[in-house]
């Protein structure tokens, strides 16, 4: 797993506490939960995805020069 | 004189935008790694922020009560949508203009992102209809058209994996993104040319000045979250796209 995945997985999960330690106690506090939490977890998958991606094919064309005479 | 003013930062900042992430197209690629760096720390700090604004800071609203809070981002999730189709519209134009390949890796990043804040604005769109209008969903012309928007957009990704010819796959994806984006001012303006259930934009001499700062801060932590995500998409795309273009220059030289 590349590093910018690892970053983005922890940002994603601290949004996620920050809003069950704050938003709980309010009105409609499920809906605005639910929002909340399915946003982190979209942008955060999406970014954990393309990191990943990203690291993988990076080290796919450093390894490609390296066997390139 | 305040919104004014506030029109010429906006304007100022697209224009900014755009112009940085069409000349991703020409940049080396340690420079592009380099601005999605600052983009993503600037993201970072601002979402940070933007949430203890928007979730602690700012008052509760007087009819809504705190429901109004997925405003913080679902409108910001709107801006991201924007940016990423426009910018695809405009990368589009410059590839059929100049046949640059990197437009294209541009449009292509631009769109997927687009679609990504898409997405993240009809869920949080739908979590506020329901404790507000009483319905998850309803056939209202913003609605109607946003979901018309998303499929477009997700339509040009589908076409992108179903055209082999790279070139090919350039040109006439650069036209359906030319034609798709005639929709986002149709959605931009659909709540005032017929005025149904969703409310038209409010204006911030109107709203709470807490509101205001909180609903700025998350705007411009979600658009410079934009740039990181599209900064890193068009990486990839650049090189998937030079490993794809080096495998069709040697299947010709082995005919």
């Amino acid at each position: 797993m590349s590093k910018g995945a690892i970053i983005a997985a922890l940002l994603g999960l601290a949004a996620i506490a920050l809003v069950f330690a704050v938003v709980p106690g309010m009105r409609d506090a499920g809906y605005v939960i639910r929002a909340y939490v399915i946003t982190a977890i979209i942008l955060a998958a999406y970014t954990w995805s393309l990191a990943n991606r990203l690291d993988k094919a990076e080290k796919g064309r450093v390894g490609k020069q390296d066997v390139t005479p | 004189m305040g919104n004014i003013i506030i029109f010429v930062a906006v304007a100022a900042l697209t224009v900014l935008v755009i112009s940085y992430t069409l000349g991703l197209a020409k940049k080396p690629i340690e420079s592009a790694k380099r601005g999605g760096m600052i983009a993503g720390i600037a993201a970072v700090v601002l979402i940070a922020l933007g949430l203890y604004l928007g979730l602690v800071w700012a008052p509760t609203e007087r009819m809504m009560g705190d429901s109004y809070r997925i405003m913080y981002i679902h409108f910001p999730s709107w801006v991201g949508t924007a940016a990423g189709y426009l910018v695809a519209f405009i990368a589009s134009i410059a590839y059929l203009r100049t046949r640059n390949q990197g437009y294209d890796y541009v449009a292509a990043s631009a769109a997927e992102i687009g679609l990504l804040f898409n997405a993240t604005g009809l869920v949080t769109g739908a979590l506020w209809g329901r404790p507000t209008w009483g319905v998850y969903w309803t056939w209202d012309p913003r609605l109607t058209t946003t979901a018309i928007m998303a499929i477009t957009f997700a339509g040009y990704l589908v076409l992108r994996a179903f055209v082999e010819d790279p070139e090919a796959r350039a040109r006439v994806s650069s036209l359906v993104a030319i034609v798709g984006f005639v929709n986002v001012p149709i959605v931009y303006f659909s709540v005032r040319w017929w005025r149904t259930l969703h409310q038209v934009q409010s204006s911030p001499e109107t709203v709470d000045s807490p509101m205001v700062w909180a609903l700025r801060t998350m705007m411009a932590a979600f658009l410079c979250l934009f740039l990181y995500l599209l900064i890193t998409r068009y990486m990839l795309a650049r090189i998937r796209g030079e490993e794809e273009l080096e495998a069709v220059r040697l299947e010709v030289a082995s005919e």
